[in-house]
C-alpha cells in the first residue's frame, strides 16, 4: 500500500513538472528571428529594389554592371576566371544568367510585399512600381522578351510579354508611377523613406523626373515616337540639371568599381574609351581615368576579350576608373535627356534645333565631371578618335573619323553618330545601357575583342553578340512560355537579334 | 573485500592489493566486472594470489545508455560499443575524438586538418539528411551536449577555422565512451541522436581509496603526406614555373617550411571518498604548437564532482563543475584565405625562399615595416607565408563552464526518481588582425580588424521515474519522464579597416567605408515526454518498447505542434535458453525498429526579412513561403548477433537499414517567379550496411594478447529525391529531377555533388573532357594544342567509403604492453585540387618529370608538358575527370609501446607507467597525392574529400609518463 502510495505521489510530482515544462507558449517567440526585421512598411524592402537599378553590392555590380556592362566599352575584365567570358562570347550557362536572376529574385519578391502591404495603391506601390520599371528594362535590353506584366506572387509559370510590349508596359508603368510621385511631393512632399532611399533620399519629385527620363529612354530604344512625346510632355518634367542627376551613393560598400580595379585588379578601363577621349583630348580624362604606370603612356586602356589564359598582373599597368570608395554610380544624368532630345529632332519626332541639344549634352557632362574647356571641346573640328596601340603590342585600326563639333555637312547619319558617342562618353560607365545603345546604333566603334575563338565559343564579333541567352532556368522550369518565347524571338541565341536593333536612321 | 564483513578494497592498476584486519576463517572474495567471483578462505597466508576465470556472463557488462541508464549489454536490443579510458589516452590527443578512430564499428572520423584540436567530422551508418547536420550527437553523462563547431563550411574562400566543444573535454577525465551507431537507442535522447550517439560518461570518486593520478603526454609532429613539387625546372613570369632548367645546386623545398609541432597534455586528478561521500577532482593542461609556424592550440581544463548519500542513502546528490578555457591561434585548414601554403606551394622556382623569410621591410614613406612579397596575390589570394602567420593574427578565446546536479531519490529498492540538470555555457571571442600592407582584399591600406563576440547556452533538464523489479521469472524495467532542453545562441561582430594604421580596436574602425556590423542569434526549445518499458522473462527474453513526444520551438507556426516516435526492440540470450556446446559461451540474437523525427530548421516556417551585412539592407526572403511542413523521419531496423565462443573469442554483426523520409530539400523556381526556390518535403535516403567486432582475448602465462578487428560497410542510396512535390500554388506536381550541390572547389572545373534518384548523397560528377574528334582521337588544332570540351554531367564515382576496417592490438608481458592499431579504408574517390593547380603552375613534380620526357604523346606526335597541364587543369584547380583519385588507404594508425614499473619497486606507493607513443605513423598504401581522411571541412555535409592547399597530414611521436599514488 505505502508502495503503491509512493508510486502515485511520484507520479504525481513528475506529472507536475511536465505540466510545468510544457508550456510551449513562448514557441513563437523563439521560431522567430529576433535579429530581422519583418516586412511592416514599404519603406524596409524598396531599398533592396533601388539597388538592381545599378548594383552597390560588389558581387552583384562585378556579375552583372562590369562583366556584361564590359560589352559597353568603358571596362575590360582582365581577370578571365575560367575562361569562360562574356567578351569572348563563350560565357557558362551559370554566369549568363546573373542579370535576368539577379533582378527578378530581389525586385519581384520585394514588390510583392509592397503590394500586399498596400493592396497596390499610393506612393510607396508607385515607388515600387517605378523601381520595378527601371530594373526590368535592364534586364529586357540584355535578353529581349521577358515575362513582365504578368508576372504575379504565387504564378509559378510566366508566360513572356513580346519584345515591343514589354517596353509599352514598362513606360506604362514609369509614367503612371511617376505621375502618383509627383502629384505627392506636391500635395505632402518627401518620401518617408528619408535616407534608405540611395538615390534620391526621397525626394519624390525627383523620383518622377527620373521616371519620365527612362520612360524617354525606353522609348527612344524601342523607337516609340508617340511614348516619347508623351513622356516628354508629362507635367512631372524631365531630368535637366546635373543636381537632379539620379546617382547611387555607395554608403559604406564603397564605390564597386573602385573595389573591384585597385583591390581585386580584376578590371580596367576600356581600351576603346580611352582611344576615343585620348583622340579628343578630351578634358574629362583625368575625371574618368588614373594615369597608367607603365613609363610613356598616360591614359591607357586595355582591349576587351582577353585570351584566358591572360594573367591578370599584366593588365596592372593600365589605367583605372579614377574613382574614391565614395564616388557614386549614376542611373541617369542630364547630359543623356539633351541627347535624347537631339536624336528625337534628328528622327522627326519633335521639332527643335539637334545642335543645341548636343552641345547642351556636352556642357552638362562636363559640369558634372567638373571639366573645364567644354566651348573649346566643342569647336574642336579636327580631332578623331585613336588607333589603340599599347605596351602590350595589342593594336587596332580605327575606321571612323567621327568629330566633337557637329558637322552643318553632315547627314543625319553622321549627327546620329556624333550624337551617341558623345552620349556614350557622357554616360559613363554605365556599361550595361552603352552596350544597348551600341547594338541599336552601332556607334561607337569598339575594339573588337582579342580572343574571338575560345572554345565554346559559338559566335566570334561583339557585333554579332545582340543579346544574352536566357537562363537555363527558364527553360527548364518555365518550359512552355519559354518555348513560346524563344519561338517569337526566332531563338534563343547571343546571334538573335531584337526589335530595336540596326535602327540607323 | 571480505565476506560478511567490513572493508573492501580495490586493487591498483597492476591487480594488487593488501587487506588488513583479517581472521583466520573469514572468506576472501575478489571479483572484478566480466570475471567470476572467486571466493578463498583466509588461513593466514600472508599473499594471495587469485587467478580469476572469464565469467561465461561476462557480457553482463553494464553499459550505459540512454539518460544515463546503466544496463546489462545482454538486455539490449541494439548494438552499443564501448571504449574505454585507457584506449582513449593510450595516445592523447588534443580533441579526444580521434582517439576513437579504428576501434568501433560503423563510424567514420575524418579529423580536420587545422592541427591539434581542429573539429573532426564523426558520421555513422552513413549520411542521412540532405540539408540538415549529419553529425553524431555528444551526450556527457546521459545529457545531451551542443556540440558548437568551428570546423568550416568549405569553399575555396573559408573564414577561419577552429575547434569544437566536444574537443574540449579532457580525456582523463573519460571513465568510458559508449557508441551507440544506430538510432534505435537514441528514441530515448530525441531527435539529434538520429544521426548515431557518442556518450561520454566521466569519471566519479572512487569509494575507499584515495588516488592521484599525474600524468604527462608529449608527442611532436612533422609534416608527412604533401604534394611532390619539383625545383629543377625554374620561373617563367607571374608565378608560373615553366622556365629553363635550373642549376643543379638549387633547390627549394616547401617541407623546411614546416616545423615541428608540440603537443603537450599535463593533468592531474584526485579520487577520493567514503561509502557516503566521493569527490573527483581533475585539472588539465594542452598547449600544443601546429606544423604550421605562429598556430597554435592551447587548453586549460578544471573539473570537480561529489557524489554524496544521505537520508538514510534515500537520497543522491550528485554535483559536478567544470571550467574550460581554450584558445587557438592561427590555425589554418584549407583554402585560400589566410592559408601560408598557396605561396609557399607556387614560390617561382628558382627565387630565393629565405628572402621572403624577412616578411617585412622597412617601409620609409608609410614609415612602418611593410609586407615583402614582389609576387602578387597570382588569383589566389597569395600574401608572404610568413606574413599570413605572423601578421594576420586569427585568435579565438573561449571560457566555458558546465554545471550539473542530479538528485535521486530512493523510494524503495526497486523504485527512484531522479531529477537532473545541465547548464552548459560558452562565450567567444574571435578576432582577426590585419596588418597594413596586408592584401587589400582582406582590408583596407591601414590594415583590418575583425570582431565577434558570441555565446551559446543550453540548459538541460528532466525528472524521470525508475523502476527495476523482479517476479520469479520475470522483470520490469520502466523509465518514465519528461526533459526540457533548451539552446540558445547570440552572436555581434563588426570589422572594416582600420584608421590609424595597426591599431586594433572596434573605436578605429572606418565607419564610413566598407564596415560591416551583424548581430544575430537564435533560441531553440524542445520540451518531451518518454517512456521506456522493458520486460525480461528468465534472464534470457528481453523486450524493450520505447515512446518519446517532442514539442519542438522549430515546430510554431506549422499545422504539427508535436510529434511521437516509437521503438522496439527483443533481445534473446539462446545461450541461456538452450544447452550449446561446450565451447560455445554466450549467444544472442537482438533486433530493433525505430522510427526518429525531427523538426524541420528553425524559422522556415516563419520567415523573417533577410539582413545583407554588405548593403546594408533588408528584403524579403527568396523562398516560396510554405507553411505546411512536416517533421523529418527516419525509420530503421536492425538484427545482429553477439557471441562468445572458444574461450576469447567474440564476436559481435548488426546488419541495419535505415530510411529517411520527408527531408526538407528546395526545389529551384524560374526567377520569373520573382523566387529562387521552393520548399519540397520529399526523399528517401537509404543507408545499409554491416557493422561487425571481432575480438580475441588470450593470456599464456605472464603473456597476454587482446585484439579488436572492426569492419563497417554502408551503402548510401538515394531511393526517390522528389517523389509526388506538389507545386504549392498550382497544385500541380513537380519534377525535380537532380539537386545540384557543392562544387568540391572552383566552380565549372571542379567535380560536383549532384544528386540524383538512385545514386547516393555523395555522388561525383565531372563535366569537362579533353576533346576528341569523330574517330575517338585526342583533338589538335592547327596551332597543335588540344583543348576540353563541356559534356553533360557524368558521374565518376561517390566520395563515401565502400568499407572501413580497423585492428587494434595490445600485447603484454609483465609489465610492458605493446599496442598496434591499423585501419584501412576501402572505396570512395578524393579530389586535389592541389595537384592540378600545382601541375598548371609548372611546380608538381609531376609537370617536371613530364618535362623530363620532352612530353607527352597524343595521337602520333608529342605535346609539351605546359600545354596539356594548362589545359587538363585551370589556375583554380584540375579538371574533375583528370585529379580524382581513390581514397584507399592503409595506415599504421596507432603505436604504443608502455612499460608499467612494478609497484613494489616503489614501496607500493606510487604506480608508474612510461610509454612511447605513436599516432599516424605510416600510410602503408595510398594512392592519392594528400591524406584522404584529413577532412577539409567538417560541417558541411558535401564539400568533402577534396584537397585545396589543405595542410599536410602529421605523424605524431611522443611519450607519455603517468604516475598514480
Amino acid at each position: 500500500m505505502k508502495a503503491i502510495f509512493k508510486i502515485f505521489s511520484s507520479a504525481a510530482i513528475i506529472g507536475g513538472v511536465v505540466a510545468v515544462a510544457g508550456c510551449t507558449k513562448n514557441f513563437e517567440d523563439y521560431n522567430t528571428d529576433q535579429y530581422a526585421l519583418r516586412a511592416e512598411s514599404p519603406s524596409l524592402v524598396i531599398p533592396s529594389m533601388i539597388e538592381t537599378m545599378m548594383y552597390v553590392q560588389q558581387n552583384s555590380s562585378q556579375m552583372a554592371d562590369q562583366m556584361v556592362g564590359s560589352l559597353g566599352g568603358y571596362f575590360t575584365n582582365v581577370n578571365r576566371w575560367q575562361g569562360a567570358n562574356f567578351d569572348t562570347f563563350n560565357v557558362s550557362d551559370g554566369w549568363n544568367t546573373s542579370v535576368y536572376d539577379q533582378a527578378f529574385q530581389a525586385i519581384y519578391s520585394n514588390y510583392f510585399k509592397v503590394e500586399d502591404l498596400t493592396d497596390g495603391e499610393g506612393h510607396w506601390f508607385a515607388f515600387a512600381k517605378l523601381v520595378k520599371a527601371a530594373s526590368m528594362m535592364r534586364v529586357t535590353d540584355c535578353y529581349g522578351p521577358i515575362p513582365y506584366s504578368q508576372v504575379q506572387d504565387g504564378e509559378m509559370y510566366v508566360p513572356y510579354d513580346s519584345g515591343e510590349d514589354v517596353y509599352r508596359n514598362i513606360i506604362d508603368d514609369l509614367l503612371s508611377a511617376a505621375d502618383v510621385l509627383y502629384q505627392y511631393s506636391a500635395q505632402v512632399g518627401a518620401s518617408p523613406i528619408g535616407t534608405s532611399d540611395a538615390i534620391y533620399s526621397g525626394n519624390y519629385a525627383y523620383w518622377a523626373k527620373l521616371g519620365v527620363s527612362l520612360a524617354m529612354r525606353a522609348a527612344m530604344r524601342a523607337g516609340f515616337e508617340d511614348d516619347f512625346v508623351r513622356a516628354m510632355e508629362s507635367e512631372c518634367g524631365y531630368i535637366t540639371s546635373n543636381s537632379e542627376n539620379a546617382m547611387v551613393d555607395p554608403k559604406t560598400q564603397g564605390n564597386p568599381y573602385q573595389l573591384a580595379a585597385s583591390s581585386w585588379g580584376d578590371i580596367r578601363i576600356n581600351a576603346s574609351i580611352t582611344d576615343y577621349m585620348n583622340g579628343y583630348n578630351d578634358p574629362r580624362c583625368a575625371a574618368y581615368f588614373t594615369l597608367s604606370s607603365q613609363a610613356g603612356y598616360t591614359y591607357v586602356g586595355i582591349r576587351m576579350g582577353q585570351a584566358s589564359n591572360f594573367n591578370k598582373t599584366s593588365g596592372t599597368p593600365f589605367s583605372q576608373p579614377n574613382f574614391l570608395a565614395s564616388t557614386k554610380l549614376p542611373v541617369f544624368v542630364a547630359a543623356e535627356t539633351q541627347f535624347l532630345l537631339a536624336e528625337a529632332v534628328l528622327r522627326g519626332w519633335i521639332s527643335g534645333d539637334a545642335k543645341e541639344y548636343y552641345e547642351n549634352g556636352i556642357r552638362l557632362s562636363f559640369e558634372q565631371w567638373g571639366a573645364a574647356g567644354a566651348d573649346a571641346y566643342i569647336a574642336d573640328e579636327t580631332s578623331i578618335p585613336d588607333d589603340h596601340n599599347d605596351f602590350l603590342s595589342q593594336t587596332y585600326v580605327r575606321n571612323t573619323e567621327v568629330k566633337i563639333n557637329w558637322d552643318t555637312e553632315s547627314d543625319n547619319a553622321g549627327h546620329l553618330e556624333q550624337i551617341i558617342t558623345q552620349k556614350w562618353i557622357a554616360n559613363f560607365p554605365m556599361g550595361i545601357e552603352a552596350w544597348a545603345e551600341y547594338r541599336r546604333t552601332g556607334y561607337p566603334e569598339l575594339c573588337e575583342s582579342v580572343a574571338t575563338n575560345e572554345s565554346n565559343a559559338t559566335i566570334h564579333s561583339i557585333r554579332d553578340y545582340h543579346r544574352l541567352r536566357y537562363p537555363y532556368t527558364e527553360a527548364d522550369l518555365n518550359e512552355s512560355n519559354y518555348n513560346a518565347a524563344v519561338a517569337a524571338l526566332g531563338g534563343d541565341h547571343e546571334s538573335t537579334p531584337l526589335f530595336w536593333q540596326g535602327k540607323g536612321i | 573485500m571480505i565476506k560478511d564483513g567490513q572493508g573492501g578494497v580495490t586493487t591498483g592498476l597492476d591487480g594488487e592489493y593488501t587487506l588488513s584486519g583479517l581472521k583466520s576463517g573469514d572468506i576472501i572474495v575478489v571479483s572484478i566486472l566480466g570475471y567470476e567471483t572467486q571466493e578463498i578462505p583466509y588461513v593466514g597466508q600472508a599473499t594471495q594470489n587469485v587467478q580469476l576465470k572469464v565469467s561465461s556472463e561476462f557480457l553482463d557488462e553494464v553499459v550505459v545508455t540512454a539518460l544515463g541508464i546503466k544496463r546489462e549489454e545482454k538486455t539490449l536490443s541494439y548494438n552499443v560499443q564501448s571504449v574505454k579510458s585507457e584506449e582513449l589516452t593510450a595516445v592523447k590527443d588534443a580533441n579526444f575524438v580521434n582517439s576513437l578512430v579504428g576501434k568501433v564499428a560503423g563510424v567514420t572520423i575524418n579529423a580536420g586538418a587545422s592541427g591539434p584540436g581542429s573539429a573532426t567530422k564523426v558520421i555513422m551508418r552513413g549520411m542521412k539528411s540532405i540539408e540538415k547536420s549529419n553529425s553524431v550527437l555528444y551526450v556527457i553523462d546521459g545529457i545531451p551536449m551542443y556540440n558548437k563547431s568551428f570546423g568550416g563550411s568549405g569553399g575555396t574562400m573559408e573564414s577561419p577555422v577552429g575547434s569544437e566543444a566536444a574537443a574540449d573535454i579532457n580525456p582523463e577525465d573519460i571513465e568510458s565512451i559508449s557508441m551507440l551507431t544506430g538510432p534505435s537507442a537514441a528514441a530515448l535522447y530525441g531527435s539529434d541522436a538520429a544521426n548515431g550517439v557518442i556518450v561520454i560518461n566521466t569519471k566519479r570518486g572512487a569509494e575507499g581509496k584515495t588516488t592521484v593520478t599525474v600524468s604527462n603526454s608529449t608527442t611532436f609532429s612533422t609534416a608527412y603526406m604533401m604534394p611532390e613539387m619539383q625545383s629543377r625546372y625554374g620561373k617563367s613570369g607571374g608565378m608560373y614555373s615553366w622556365g629553363s632548367p635550373l642549376s643543379a645546386d638549387y633547390s627549394y623545398d616547401p617541407r623546411k617550411f614546416f616545423q615541428t609541432g608540440t603537443n603537450v597534455i599535463n593533468s592531474v586528478s584526485l579520487s577520493t571518498g567514503n561509502e557516503k561521500n566521493q569527490t573527483y577532482i581533475s585539472a588539465s593542461t594542452t598547449n600544443t604548437t601546429g606544423i604550421v609556424p605562429e598556430s597554435s592550440y592551447d587548453r586549460y581544463n578544471f573539473t570537480a564532482r561529489n557524489t554524496t548519500k544521505f537520508c538514510n542513502d534515500k537520497l543522491i546528490l550528485d554535483f559536478g563543475a567544470s571550467f574550460i578555457i581554450q584558445k587557438d591561434h592561427n590555425l589554418v585548414s584549407q583554402g585560400t584565405y589566410y592559408n601560408p601554403i598557396t605561396g609557399l606551394y607556387l614560390f617561382p622556382r628558382g627565387d630565393n625562399f629565405s628572402e621572403v623569410q624577412n616578411y617585412e621591410r622597412w617601409n620609409p614613406v608609410r614609415g612602418m615595416m611593410t609586407q615583402y612579397w614582389p609576387y602578387g596575390d597570382g588569383g589566389h589570394n597569395i600574401q608572404n607565408p610568413y606574413w599570413v602567420q605572423n601578421r594576420n593574427n586569427r585568435d579565438m578565446n573561449k571560457r566555458r563552464y558546465m554545471l550539473n546536479a542530479s538528485l535521486q531519490w530512493n523510494i524503495t529498492d526497486w523504485l527512484n526518481v531522479t531529477g537532473r540538470a545541465r547548464l552548459d555555457e560558452s562565450t567567444y571571442k574571435q578576432t582577426r588582425e590585419y596588418y597594413a600592407s596586408t592584401l587589400t582584399t582582406f582590408c583596407g591600406t591601414n590594415g583590418g580588424y575583425y570582431l565577434e563576440n558570441s555565446s551559446d547556452r543550453s540548459f538541460y533538464g528532466d525528472v524521470m521515474l525508475n523502476i527495476d523489479k523482479t517476479w520469479g521469472d520475470w522483470s520490469l524495467m520502466a523509465n518514465i519522464g519528461g526533459s526540457i532542453n533548451d539552446q540558445r545562441y547570440y552572436s555581434a561582430m563588426v570589422t572594416g579597416d582600420l584608421l590609424e594604421p595597426n591599431f586594433f580596436v572596434a573605436n578605429n574602425l572606418d565607419m564610413a567605408n566598407k564596415f560591416k556590423r551583424d548581430e544575430n542569434g537564435w533560441h531553440d526549445q524542445t520540451q518531451s515526454v518518454f517512456a521506456s518499458v522493458e520486460v525480461g522473462w528468465n534472464n534470457a527474453v528481453y523486450l524493450t518498447l520505447t515512446g518519446r513526444n517532442d514539442w519542438a520551438s522549430q515546430l510554431a507556426f506549422s499545422s504539427q505542434s508535436s510529434f511521437f516516435y516509437p521503438s522496439v526492440g527483443l533481445s534473446a540470450v539462446i545461450s541461456n535458453l538452450v544447452d550449446l556446446p561446450e565451447w560455445f559461451d554466450f549467444l544472442k540474437v537482438r533486433g530493433s525498429y525505430s522510427e526518429v523525427a525531427s523538426p524541420f530548421s528553425r524559422w522556415i516556417s516563419n520567415p523573417s526579412l533577410t539582413y545583407n551585412e554588405q548593403t546594408n539592407l533588408w528584403t524579403q526572403n527568396n523562398t516560396y513561403p510554405y507553411r505546411d511542413l512536416k517533421p523529418e523521419n527516419t525509420r530503421s531496423w536492425e538484427i545482429g548477433v553477439n557471441m562468445r565462443f572458444l574461450k576469447g573469442l567474440s564476436l559481435d554483426v548488426t546488419y541495419y537499414r535505415s530510411n529517411t523520409f520527408n527531408q526538407t530539400v528546395y526545389g529551384d523556381l524560374a526567377a520569373s517567379t520573382g523566387y529562387d526556390r521552393f520548399i519540397a518535403q520529399t526523399g528517401n535516403v537509404q543507408n545499409q550496411g554491416v557493422e561487425l567486432a571481432l575480438g580475441y582475448n588470450n593470456t599464456w602465462g605472464d603473456f597476454s594478447w587482446n585484439s579488436g578487428f572492426t569492419f563497417t560497410y554502408n551503402d548510401n542510396k538515394i531511393v526517390e529525391l522528389a517523389n509526388d512535390v506538389i507545386n504549392p500554388v498550382t497544385g500541380e506536381p513537380v519534377m525535380i529531377n537532380e539537386i545540384q550541390k557543392d562544387w568540391l572547389g572552383a566552380e565549372n572545373t571542379a567535380p560536383r555533388v549532384i544528386l540524383r534518384k538512385g545514386g547516393s548523397l555523395t555522388d561525383v560528377y565531372v563535366h569537362h573532357f579533353i576533346k576528341r574528334d569523330l574517330n575517338g582521337y585526342v583533338d589538335v588544332d592547327a596551332n597543335g594544342r588540344i583543348s576540353m570540351e563541356e559534356t553533360e554531367p557524368v558521374k565518376v564515382g561517390q566520395l563515401a567509403p565502400k568499407a572501413n576496417f580497423g585492428w587494434s592490438n595490445t600485447f603484454s608481458y609483465k609489465g610492458i604492453s605493446l599496442g598496434v592499431v591499423l585501419t584501412a579504408r576501402v572505396g570512395g574517390l578524393v579530389y586535389s585540387a592541389t595537384q592540378g593547380i600545382l601541375d598548371f603552375y609548372g611546380v608538381s613534380e609531376a609537370s617536371a618529370a613530364m618535362r623530363d620526357n620532352g612530353g607527352i604523346p597524343v595521337n602520333f606526335g608529342v605535346l609539351d608538358a605546359q600545354s596539356y597541364y594548362q589545359t587538363i587543369s585551370t589556375g583554380n584547380g584540375g579538371h574533375g575527370a583528370y585529379y580524382m583519385y581513390d581514397a584507399t588507404n592503409i595506415r599504421l594508425q596507432e603505436l604504443t609501446l608502455n612499460y608499467t614499473f612494478p609497484r613494489k619497486w616503489f614501496n607500493d606507493k606510487v604506480g608508474l607507467t612510461v610509454g612511447f607513443v605513436a599516432r599516424n605513423l605510416a600510410m602503408i598504401y595510398c594512392k592519392a597525392p594528400f591524406d584522404p581522411e584529413l577532412a577539409a571541412s567538417t560541417s558541411s555535409n558535401f564539400y568533402q574529400g577534396v584537397d585545396y592547399f589543405m595542410l599536410p597530414s602529421t605523424r605524431n611521436l611522443g611519450f607519455n609518463v603517468k604516475l598514480q599514488f
